[in-house]
């Protein structure tokens, strides 16, 4: 049985000033719980289109939908309490001058009660393992501090969709390990997650559906495997073939495995499956 | 992580930051409109030392750091005492005069006590602002205002400027160390077009950092009020006792 639709974008388009149109005619549906890796080169339209699927632009034409509910004016700030947005530069999100006032401050606007929002602030920062640096101003914080503090403020205002922009962009490996092991645990809880990305290899390890934005609007949209092995899309959005993918081309040309083996997301399941297929 | 030496980093590794901020700004400015008021000279060396104290015993600030801070004042003080000290003559006058055409410049004992009496008034009340200072971080110390009802306006801008401080000087620390490996700053004339060329870039960057950070404040549902969760630091008995015990004993001094 196919999840609820969640956030559904049609027909937007979107103009900065009176620059030429910088998002048109996208059309998205987003389902519960999905993982969505959306790619695209730089000014494909990947961080315009998240911020009018948060409510933070307007749209030129084209309606938003939250659970089939249309967006007026009136509901923006129940679009934004729903779907959350982790910017790509912490630096350009953290406004307060200690971490916990920071993480509090979406809660407050929420105009929640204060016990409630010390409650998930509380949550939010012992989720992203905070708690230690609670008091710290972030002037004085490393810069993957910094990007989970930027995830716990989304975290604390709990939205059922999450979307980030470019996170892995400014992190050190072992950052990015610590964000994928954050992102399988807001799964687990539930959420809805979109990530934007340059990073393909990440994308097809983590995601199971892609969007691909080229020119201000979506060229492709599917299972990730279909869209990576598209040597048409892959070209029209700039993207490069997941390694992964390389060595599994090269692993059957070179029929070390057979021509319909299943994909692998990652050398695990690459060494299952050799093992199978010369032990078995 | 880095940590630049500024009074701002001091006041987050106060041993006394816990305490409550209001009560720490009663007992400094309490202090300070003592000395102020008053004038007493044993009053000012009891404020300036027990402060001093405070800041380094209780706060555990090292010694070296709070005199070079206090240094600073110093220098303010001389310069701005000196036109007290010396005074302008038609005869000579004073215990140490100079000649000048037309008149003499001298210096009088009177003279020379107010200044010293001036500058221990001085020292005392900024031993007893640094107290505040050096324990207790920037965005309590605004808290504070607002509890005192100075205007919104004012103290969300406050909180703003505070925060964006640190996010223009790191801006400005790359953009220079850029120019330096460029040999920006390879003699004064490069420096001068260094320094124009950052300066109008740091602008430009400012506003495209405000747009930024309107986008990401509306995207958590802010509607023209910065609202934050204040921590409450409630004031404990012995801590007002030692605050109550200290001023009664400054009152008492000056009675005496």
């Amino acid at each position: 049985m196919m999840e609820e639709i969640l956030l559904q974008a049609e027909n937007l388009s979107y103009s900065y000033g009176t620059g030429s149109k910088a998002l048109y005619d996208v059309s998205l549906s987003v389902r519960k719980g999905e993982k969505i890796a959306v790619l695209g080169s730089n000014g494909a339209g990947k961080s315009t289109c998240f911020l009018n699927l948060n409510g933070v632009l307007i749209p030129d034409t084209g309606t938003i939908r939250y659970k089939g509910k249309k967006i007026g004016k009136k509901d923006l700030n129940e679009l934004r309490r729903k779907v959350g947005i982790v910017f790509q530069d912490a630096d350009n999100q953290i406004i307060a001058s200690t971490v916990s006032a920071e993480v509090s401050f979406g809660p407050m606007n929420l105009r929640l009660s204060k016990e409630e929002v010390k409650q998930r602030v509380e949550m939010a920062l012992k989720s992203m393992n905070l708690m230690m640096l609670k008091d710290r101003p972030p002037h004085y914080l490393s810069g993957g501090e910094k990007k989970r503090v930027s995830i716990a403020d989304i975290i604390a205002m709990e939205p059922e969709v999450i979307i980030f922009d470019e996170p892995t962009a400014s992190l050190d490996p072992v950052n990015v390990e610590m964000l994928t092991q954050v992102l399988d645990k807001m799964t687990e809880m539930g959420k809805t997650l979109l990530i934007s990305t340059h990073d393909v290899d990440f994308a097809y390890k983590w995601a199971e559906r892609a969007v691909v934005f080229a020119g201000g609007t979506i060229i492709a949209d599917g299972p990730v495997t279909d869209i990576l092995t598209s040597d048409l899309i892959l070209n029209q959005g700039n993207l490069k073939k997941p390694v992964l993918m390389e060595v599994y081309d090269s692993l059957v040309k070179c029929r070390i495995l057979p021509e319909m083996s299943p994909y692998f997301r990652d050398t695990k399941e690459l060494n299952q499956l050799l093992n199978r297929q010369y032990e078995g | 992580m880095r940590t630049i030496n500024t009074i701002d980093s001091y006041a987050y590794e106060s041993r006394i930051k816990g305490v409550n901020p209001g009560l720490k700004a009663v007992v400094a400015m309490a202090a300070l409109l003592f000395c102020i008021g008053t004038g007493d000279v044993l009053l000012s060396v009891t404020v300036f030392l027990s402060m001093g104290i405070i800041t380094v015993f209780m706060g555990g600030l090292s010694v070296q750091k709070y005199l070079a801070l206090l240094k600073i004042p110093v220098t303010f003080l001389v310069l701005g005492t000196a036109a007290i000290v010396v005074g302008i003559a038609h005869v000579p006058a004073g215990r140490f005069y100079i000649t000048m055409p037309g008149f003499y410049l001298y210096l009088s004992d009177e003279g020379a006590a107010l200044a010293a009496r001036l500058i221990l008034k001085a020292m005392a009340a900024v031993s007893a602002m640094y107290m505040l200072v050096l324990s207790t971080p920037a965005s309590e110390i605004i808290n504070l205002l607002g509890k005192l009802h100075v205007p919104k306006l004012i103290s969300e801008l406050m909180n703003l400027i505070y925060r964006f401080i640190f996010v223009m000087m790191d801006v400005q620390i790359h953009m220079k160390q850029a120019a330096e490996s460029r040999l920006g700053y390879y003699n004064f004339l490069t420096s001068c077009r260094s320094f124009g060329g950052i300066g109008a870039n740091l602008f430009i960057i400012s506003l495209k950092k405000a747009g930024m950070y309107y986008d990401a404040m509306t995207a958590r549902c802010y509607e023209g009020e910065l609202l934050f969760l204040e921590e409450k630091r409630p004031v404990k008995a012995k801590e007002a006792a030692a605050a109550a015990g200290y001023l009664a004993f400054l009152l008492l001094l000056w009675l005496v």
